[in-house]
């Protein structure tokens, strides 16, 4: 039987305030704040000191491949992993990535990284990972050197994804992806197109919400007017429509159109057809 | 040419003004002035192109002449025959004897006695002293035991045969050894210039014969790479001397492919050297089939698939393994877009369909659905040829149990794998060589994981990082496997800082080459040409050079013992000579790496007696004038005439100066006669 896997993403806590990427941290310090002065008084709290100072003196004696990745570094492999970009200061509070990549663990094959996400600064797409989720709202504007950078980002293999934050307008996502990509084109996500069936079959009356552009032969930018990440933190009844989407686009991204491969055709074909 | 270009507008001229001044004579009269105004023309020509008479002299009156003398095997060489000819020659004439075999022998050229034969191979080696020379004649004297072009447009240089126009051209034979009882010979191979690999290969086998009174069927034994692929049988309809087979042939292997037809024991009759035939054929592959299994899709698996779509000589069938059993879906499977993994399809029915098995971050043993059974078909697979890519990714699964014992280059075992960081460092006798080793080895430095291991005894390292192997490879049986410690080198394919998108292509099309066998990248420690003459000298190159002492190996299962040299330490080249039976040999240093050698013998050379009268008709065809074929004496010299200009401007001839005054006699005649009727006819 094959080993069943607990899924590496922790559960959210819904009742943090903090900022992103230090929410872990700083409710744990809270917590050993709280109960500081009765909890090293106690003989847990006296061998938990003793572990953290062994586990201490250990890793400054261990060997060179165990050292973590020197400052500066942010050690990424072959795991999925994504990074998260809002033109504009500070990170959209509605967004619960670890909604994400706890579904994406709990249903599919793929393994996110341990540390998955990552919000970068405008002028650091270039360092993003091969998948980005752009935020815009109605204040986004148009800045030359992002528009720039997205380009060689998409040349270079990225796939941007981009969802309207704060009740911004269809109207007004689609002048401002005009602005960054003039004259292209951009098609409604068809009944049988390959984002609808990465995975899950995607509902047309959902997935048409869903607009792709392409370049090179493939899917590299995909925009929707809905939100779906920053709509998966509320349950609602499109919720599991949302989840389904957003694990869609994500395979998509990590296997390319090997759905349209002629295996995999023959074989829908013929359970249509029985 | 000018002024024959201006004479010819004044003539033009002339004819028209006479054309009107004849307007109203009768037509004949029309017709016959304006003959008679050509043939004067005509008469113009040798004096505007300066034409020399010509004269019939016998050929020692040549000034210059030059022989070719057949000094190949096949020919009995007789000191006496050519001094004579010499004698008898060149007594009068500026005479030079080339003698030739595949080449021309010294002093003109590097060739040997006693080989093969290529005259028109001499004839251009031999370019530079024919031009000085100018000769007024060559005469050929061989056996014709040479292959003859249909024309020499497309054989001989330009400059070449300008020389050649202006000289008389002469052959006569020279007795063959090949001329003693009933034989048959293997005259050549017919086949397409490129082999596709698994596909049906046309091959067309053409035997001769030089009687009738001999077995009229005899057995072509065909080797491919050094193996029996087939035996097929020749047979000689009624009274032909000519017969030829034709069959079907496969390749299973790609790069240089050495064949051998061999006339079986005791049916090629008595010359014993062309009852073989050794060609070599490039093998290559239409479309490399490529089944890629990728238990957790991850961006190494992603960038691997944009690598491997781009390449259209690449037909690929890719399973990524996107739901587990433990995986909750929620959702019923007519809302999935799944398939079931064919396992039974692909490793059971048509595993011996694919060339390259791509493993990538599938620990199989989670899933139950697949049975032991199928890795050990994919071992079989690769034994008979398939190659392997196997990408340890973000799953460790163990290499240290059979079958991937003996089909892993590494032994990684790991459950945890290791972090790297250091300078890459390429192994230069491998395939990453060139521009592609020097950046690697440049690259900047980055942290990745890999599940390294002992390496497997008979592997190599190709890449490492710290010191630890990261791809190594090992060949399995008529396979080969390449294996990725780590799978993060995608990083190169993407990451914009680094630059090395190109490095991260190159790479793996390096390794999907040297998997499907591809001549280019194999690692060659022994560098000498793939086809050689027996007993030919040659220098025979190490990649690098000899560590320790060395020796080089010819190995042949026609040898009862190998053929050894020593290579002493610090040495890296070393002149020998090719081994003196003809056939298909295995080189190699140390036992190492080998590489298959062609050592041909004198195929072409004793050609059955048969076709030597085609042969001559195919020389005359190309303006070779035959001189007592049978014998071959110096005495036919006795009947040979030689056209020569004697240096005289043609117009000069009493029987032009005749023409032109008979021509312009009759020319006034007619004129005037036709001018004096016309005006009798206006006075009256």
């Amino acid at each position: 039987m094959p080993k069943i896997e607990e899924p590496r993403i922790k559960k959210p806590n819904r009742g943090g305030e903090a900022e992103h990427g230090e929410r872990k941290y700083e409710k744990r310090m809270t917590m050993l704040d709280l109960n500081r002065g009765r909890f090293l008084q106690s003989t847990g709290g006296r061998l938990a000191l003793l572990f953290v100072c062994s586990v201490m003196w250990m890793s400054a004696f261990a060997p060179a491949w165990a050292a973590e990745p020197s400052a500066g570094e942010s050690f990424k492999g072959s795991r999925f992993h994504l990074a998260g970009l809002w033109l504009k200061a500070g990170v959209p509070q509605q967004i619960d990535v670890l909604q994400l990549l706890s579904e994406l663990n709990r249903r599919t094959q793929v393994d996110p990284e341990n540390d998955a996400w990552q919000w970068i600064k405008p002028d650091e797409v270039l360092k993003a990972p091969p998948f980005l989720w752009l935020f815009v709202d109605a204040n986004t504007t148009v800045d030359p050197v992002v528009s720039r950078d997205l380009q060689r980002y998409i040349a270079n293999g990225g796939t941007v994804m981009v969802e309207g934050v704060g009740g911004i307008s269809r109207g007004a996502i689609v002048a401002w992806r005009e602005a960054v990509f003039p004259e292209r084109k951009i098609e409604v996500l068809k009944k049988d197109a390959l984002l609808t069936r990465t995975f899950y079959i995607l509902e047309p009356s959902f997935s048409s919400s869903l607009k792709t552009m392409h370049q090179s032969g493939r899917v590299v930018w995909v925009e929707s007017s809905l939100p779906l990440l920053s709509g998966l933190k509320r349950p609602s009844s499109d919720r599991e429509m949302k989840v389904r989407a957003c694990i869609n686009i994500v395979l998509y991204t990590l296997t390319g159109d090997y759905k349209d491969d002629l295996t995999h055709l023959k074989y829908l074909m013929r359970r249509r057809k029985s | 040419m000018i002024l024959l270009v201006i004479a010819a507008a004044i003539w033009l001229l002339c004819v028209v003004l006479q054309q009107m001044v004849l307007k109203r004579q009768a037509w004949w009269k029309k017709i016959l002035s304006l003959a008679l105004s050509l043939a004067m023309f005509g008469l113009l020509l040798p004096v505007f192109l300066k034409w020399k008479r010509t004269e019939m002299v016998p050929l020692d009156e040549g000034r210059v002449g030059v022989v070719f003398w057949d000094r190949s095997a096949s020919v009995a060489h007789d000191e006496d025959r050519l001094a004579s000819f010499v004698e008898r020659v060149g007594s009068r004439a500026q005479l030079n004897v080339i003698e030739f075999s595949e080449q021309c022998l010294p002093p003109l050229g590097k060739g040997r006695a006693q080989m093969g034969t290529d005259f028109f191979g001499s004839l251009v080696e031999a370019k530079e002293h024919l031009q000085e020379w100018q000769p007024d004649w060559v005469w050929l004297v061989s056996d014709m035991g040479f292959d003859v072009p249909s024309t020499l447009q497309h054989t001989l240089p330009e400059d070449l045969l300008e020389v050649l126009d202006e000289s008389s051209l002469f052959m006569s034979a020279l007795p063959s050894l090949s001329k003693s009882g009933y034989d048959v010979s293997i005259d050549g191979l017919q086949t397409d210039p490129v082999w596709y690999a698994r596909s049906e290969n046309p091959v067309s086998i053409e035997l001769s014969r030089n009687a009738v009174d001999g077995a009229s069927e005899v057995d072509v034994l065909i080797s491919i790479n050094g193996a029996l692929a087939s035996t097929v049988r020749a047979v000689f309809e009624g009274s032909a001397l000519k017969a030829r087979v034709e069959t079907n042939l496969r390749a299973e292997h790609l790069g240089p492919m050495p064949l051998e037809l061999r006339i079986a024991e005791g049916q090629g009759g008595s010359i014993k050297e062309n009852d073989q035939f050794l060609m070599t054929c490039p093998v290559l592959r239409d479309r490399v089939r490529v089944l890629r299994v990728v238990g957790r899709p991850n961006w190494s698996s992603k960038f691997i698939r944009d690598q491997l779509v781009q390449r259209e000589d690449v037909d690929l069938v890719d399973f990524h393994i996107l739901r587990a059993m433990q995986d909750r879906v929620m959702a019923s499977s007519e809302d999935l877009a799944l398939i079931p993994f064919p396992v039974e399809e692909l490793f059971v029915d048509n595993i011996d369909s694919f060339d390259l098995i791509i493993w990538q971050n599938f620990d199989y043993e989670s899933y139950p659905f697949f049975k032991p059974q199928y890795v050990r078909n994919i071992q079989a697979a690769v034994r008979s040829g398939c190659g392997m890519l196997l990408l340890n990714g973000t799953l460790p699964w163990s290499f240290d149990r059979e079958p991937w014992l003996s089909m892993a280059p590494m032994r990684s075992k790991g459950r945890e794998p290791q972090r790297l960081k250091g300078a890459w460092r390429v192994d230069p006798s491998h395939f990453i060589q060139g521009r592609l080793a020097r950046d690697l080895e440049q690259a900047p430095e980055f942290s990745l994981q890999a599940f390294v291991g002992a390496l497997h005894p008979q592997a190599q390292n190709v890449l490492s990082v710290d010191d630890q192997v990261v791809l190594a490879s090992l060949e399995v049986g008529r396979g080969r496997v390449l294996q990725w410690a780590s799978d993060e080198i995608w990083r190169w394919g993407f990451a914009p800082p680094t630059g090395h998108q190109r490095v991260y292509g190159d790479l793996l099309k390096r390794c999907l080459l040297w998997l499907q066998h591809h001549p280019d990248m194999d690692r060659r420690d022994v560098i000498c040409p793939d086809e050689m003459m027996a007993g030919s000298e040659i220098e025979l190159l190490l990649s690098e050079v000899a560590k320790d002492e060395s020796r080089i190996v010819w190995s042949s299962p026609r040898l009862k013992n190998d053929i050894e040299l020593s290579v002493k330490a610090g040495e890296q080249k070393l002149k020998t000579k090719a081994p003196q039976e003809p056939g298909m040999y295995q080189l190699s240093l140390n036992g190492q790496s080998p590489k298959v050698v062609l050592v041909k013998g004198l195929q072409g050379e004793m050609r059955s007696p048969s076709d030597l009268k085609e042969q001559w008709q195919k020389m005359e065809r190309l303006g070779f004038q035959a001189l007592d074929i049978e014998s071959g004496s110096p005495e036919a010299v006795e009947n040979v005439s030689l056209v020569r200009s004697n240096g005289e401007p043609w117009y000069l001839s009493p029987w032009y100066l005749l023409a032109f005054t008979v021509l312009l006699l009759a020319h006034w005649l007619l004129f005037n006669r036709s001018l004096g009727l016309h005006a009798t006819g206006s006075n009256a």
